[in-house]
C-alpha cells in the first residue's frame, strides 16, 4: 500500500493565474523516507498543503494512505489530517501558550488516536519526549527551549499516535550541522518504530544521502516557471 | 468543546497583559456609558421629581417657566407679589382643598430662604408623592424658628439649636446685601435628603420672614408695584403691622391642591381670569415638561457623549482584537495542521473575544455601580440629585447585549482574517 500517490495534480491560487503545481505522478511507499528538494518558491509548501488537505487541487487525485483527500468534505479532511498526518515546520512549530507536554498531545485533542500500547496521550507523549532526549523539558514553557529542543518537541507532536505520514517542511534549516544530524537520527528512529513514512522537503541537498530516496520537485512539477526551480 | 475551552483559557492567560488592558478599555467605556446614562436619568428625575401632588402653582402674572423656576427651583425671583386677598380667594373656592403660600427673596449664606406656612411640609411632595420628612427636629412653630434642607445643614455644618442670621436679599455667591442681625433664627429642624431643591433651601414662617424686615423698609409701604427703588422687597411679599403684630399682606405665590385633580384645568382658568389680581396659575407637570423640553439639548449632548463613548470602546476593542489576531496567524496555522477545523478556530477566537467583552462589561458595570453607591451621598448633598443606582434598566441590558454582539462579531471577523491568512500562507514558514 502506498503512503502517498499523486496523479495528475494541478493547483493554482486564482483561476486566472498560472499553475503552481502540475504533477503527473508521484508515489511514496509505506515506511519510506523521501527527501524532496527544491529552491525557495518552487512550490514545496503548496504541495505540502495539497497533501495535507489544506488546499484542494484543481484537477487530479491526492491519495494519502489509500484515501483521496481531495474528495473529502471539510470536516473529514480535518479529521483525516489530524489522525494520519504529522507536520513539522521549519520554525514556530509550537503553540506559545501551551507547555511542551500540551503541545505534544495537541493533535489528540482534534481526533488523533493514541498509539497501541499506551494508556493515554500523556503517557505516549512522555515516552516520545524521552526517546527524543528531551524528557527534562516535559513541563517547561516552549519559550524557554532552544531551537533544537523546539524541533524535537515538534517531532514528538508529529509522531504521537503513529500517523501514517510525517510531512517535514525544512525542519532542520534553523539547526547547526551537529544538531541536524542528531535530529534526523532520532526522527528516523522514532518514525521507524511507529511505522510512519516521512516526506522531507528542503533546499539543503547535503542531507539527502540519509534518506531512502531523493526527488527534485523541479523534476516532477511541470508547472510553468516552476520546473527550473528559478523562483 | 472542552478542548477549545482548554486552549482559550491558556491563550487568554498567556496574553494576560494585553487582555487585561483591552478588558480595562472596554470596562472604562462601559463605566462611562453607565455613568452618563445614570447621570442623565438622575438629572431628569431630579427635575421632574422636584414637585409632586401640587395641582397648581400660582404667582403674579409672568411667564410660566419663570414662575416654575422661582417657585420650585428658587431660580430668579418674582417681579410682583400676590396679595393675600387673592390667596384667600383661591382658598375659598369650593374646588380647592388646600393652599400653601410662599415668599422668596432672602438668603442664608448662599442658600435661598422660603417663607411659608407649616402646612408646606405636609402638602408639598416630591418624587411621585414622597412626603417631606425631617431627619432631626421639627417643623417651625414660632416666628424665630428655621428649618433647613439636608444639603444646607451638611454644607454649613449646622446643628439643631444653632443661631441662624438670614441675609437681606439673596445672592448666588453667599450672603445678601445686608444681614438681619437683629432677628436671629434658631434651627429647629433639618429635612431628610430628598434629591430635590428642598435640600438646598431654608424655611421660615411667613411672619418670621416679615419680622426680619421690620425697620428695613419691608413693612407696609412695599407691597408690590412700588417701582425699582426697593425691588428686593417685591421678592418676598409684604407685611403690615397691626396692634404690634405683623400681618402678611402679600406673598410671592402659592401652591394649590384641588379636591379633585380633574378640576385643576377649570381652576387654572378661573384663577388666570381673576379680576382682583393679575395672576398666573400653571400646572406643574406641564410646565416641567416644557422646561425639560427647553433643556433637552443638555440631554441630547449627554446622549451624544454616551454614543461616542460606546463607539470609542467598540473601536478600541476592534483594534486590539485585530492586532491580536494578526499576531496569532502562525498559531492558527499550527492548529490547522494538527487537525483543528474552521469551526474550532472560530469558536476559539470568537469565544475569547466574547469572554473579553463579557469581562469588560461586568467589570465596568461593577466599578460604576460600586463607585456610584460610594459617591451617592456626596452627589445627593452636592448636587441635590438622587442617583438611582440599584435598578438595571433595559437600556443597560441592551447596551451590554450590543457590546457582546459586537465583541462576538469582531471575534468572528478576526478569526476569519486569521483563518484566511493561515490558509493563504498554507503551511509556509513566513509571516
Amino acid at each position: 500500500m502506498t503512503a502517498l500517490a499523486l496523479t495528475g495534480v494541478r493547483f493554482r491560487y486564482h483561476p486566472d493565474s498560472t499553475d503552481i503545481i502540475n504533477i503527473k505522478s508521484f508515489d511514496m511507499n509505506r515506511g519510506e523516507r523521501v527527501f524532496m528538494f527544491g529552491p525557495s518558491g518552487s512550490g514545496k509548501t503548496t504541495l505540502l498543503g495539497l497533501i495535507g488537505g489544506l488546499f484542494l487541487p484543481a484537477n487530479g487525485i491526492v491519495k494519502v494512505l489509500g484515501s483521496d483527500v481531495s474528495t473529502m468534505g471539510h470536516g473529514a479532511r480535518d479529521q483525516f489530517r489530524s489522525r494520519e498526518i504529522g507536520f513539522i515546520f521549519q520554525v514556530f512549530n509550537l503553540v506559545p501558550y501551551l507547555n511542551v507536554l500540551d503541545n505534544v498531545t495537541l493533535p489528540c485533542r482534534f481526533g488523533r488516536r493514541v498509539s497501541s500500547g499506551f494508556a493515554d496521550a500523556t503517557v505516549e507523549a512522555r515516552f516520545l519526549l524521552k526517546q527524543l532526549g528531551i524528557a527534562s523539558v516535559t513541563n517547561s514553557s516552549v519559550a524557554s527551549l532552544s531551537i533544537g529542543q523546539q524541533q524535537r518537541v515538534a517531532a514528538a507532536r508529529a509522531l504521537i499516535g503513529s500517523p501514517g505520514l510525517i510531512i517535514a517542511d525544512e525542519p532542520t534549516s534553523a539547526l547547526d550541522a551537529d544538531s541536524r544530524t542528531e535530529f534526523l537520527s532520532v526522527l528516523f528512529a522514532q518514525a521507524k518504530r511507529e511505522g510512519s513514512s516521512i516526506l522531507f522537503v528542503s533546499h539543503d541537498k547535503s542531507i539527502a544521502g540519509q534518506f531512502d530516496r531523493s526527488v527534485g520537485l523541479a523534476d516532477i512539477n511541470n508547472a510553468p516557471g516552476r520546473a527550473g526551480g528559478d523562483l | 468543546m472542552s478542548d477549545i475551552l482548554f486552549l482559550a483559557v491558556r491563550s487568554v492567560w498567556h496574553r494576560r497583559i494585553p487582555t487585561i488592558l483591552t478588558m480595562l478599555s472596554i470596562s472604562l467605556s462601559v463605566a462611562l456609558f453607565v455613568g452618563v446614562e445614570k447621570t442623565k436619568d438622575a438629572t431628569r428625575d431630579a427635575f421632574s421629581g422636584a414637585i409632586s401632588r401640587v395641582d397648581l402653582i400660582v404667582g403674579p402674572r409672568t411667564g410660566s417657566l419663570s414662575l416654575l423656576l422661582y417657585s420650585v427651583f428658587h431660580v430668579g425671583s418674582p417681579t410682583h407679589n400676590v396679595s393675600m386677598k387673592s390667596v384667600e380667594y383661591a382658598r375659598s373656592r369650593p374646588e380647592v382643598n388646600w393652599v400653601v403660600p410662599f415668599s422668596l427673596g432672602d438668603g442664608f449664606r448662599g442658600f435661598p430662604v422660603v417663607g411659608t406656612t407649616p402646612d408646606f411640609f405636609e402638602r408639598y411632595k416630591y418624587r411621585d408623592g414622597y412626603s417631606i420628612s425631617l431627619s432631626t427636629g421639627h417643623v417651625f412653630a414660632g416666628d424665630s424658628d428655621v428649618v433647613v434642607g439636608s444639603a444646607v445643614a451638611q454644607t454649613l455644618g449646622l446643628h439643631l439649636g444653632d443661631r441662624v442670621v438670614l441675609s437681606h436679599g439673596h445672592t448666588e455667591d453667599g450672603d445678601g446685601f445686608e444681614k438681619h442681625e437683629d432677628h436671629p433664627f434658631e434651627l429647629v429642624g433639618i429635612i431628610a435628603p430628598t434629591g430635590s431643591p428642598l435640600d438646598k433651601s431654608v424655611y421660615v414662617s411667613l411672619v418670621g420672614l416679615g419680622e426680619i424686615h421690620r425697620g428695613l423698609g419691608g413693612i407696609g409701604e412695599h407691597d408690590g408695584d412700588e417701582g425699582d427703588s426697593d425691588k428686593h422687597h417685591d421678592d418676598h411679599g409684604s407685611f403690615e403691622e397691626k396692634d404690634g403684630k405683623l400681618v402678611v399682606t402679600s406673598v410671592s405665590g402659592f401652591f394649590l391642591g384641588a379636591k379633585n385633580r380633574m378640576d385643576s384645568l377649570n381652576l387654572q382658568r378661573t384663577i388666570n381670569t381673576y379680576d382682583g389680581d393679575a395672576l398666573l396659575a400653571i400646572l406643574p407637570g406641564m410646565a416641567m415638561g416644557e422646561l425639560w423640553k427647553n433643556l433637552s439639548m443638555f440631554e441630547t449632548a449627554l446622549s451624544v457623549v454616551s454614543f461616542f463613548v460606546v463607539v470609542a470602546g467598540v473601536l478600541g476593542l476592534f483594534v486590539s482584537l485585530y492586532i491580536i489576531s494578526g499576531q496569532r496567524q502562525r498559531e492558527m496555522m499550527v492548529l490547522r495542521a494538527v487537525g483543528a477545523g474552521p469551526s474550532a478556530i472560530f469558536a476559539l477566537l470568537a469565544g475569547e473575544a466574547l469572554c473579553l467583552v463579557a469581562g469588560g462589561v461586568v467589570l465596568g458595570s461593577g466599578v460604576m455601580y460600586i463607585g456610584m453607591n460610594i459617591l451617592k451621598p456626596w452627589i445627593e448633598t452636592k448636587f441635590s440629585v438622587n442617583l438611582n443606582v440599584s435598578g438595571i434598566k433595559s437600556q443597560d441590558l441592551i447596551f451590554a447585549g450590543c457590546l457582546l454582539m459586537v465583541g462576538c462579531l469582531v471575534g468572528v471577523l478576526s478569526s476569519v482574517k486569521a483563518y484566511r491568512s493561515a490558509m493563504h500562507d498554507g503551511l509556509g514558514t513566513k509571516f
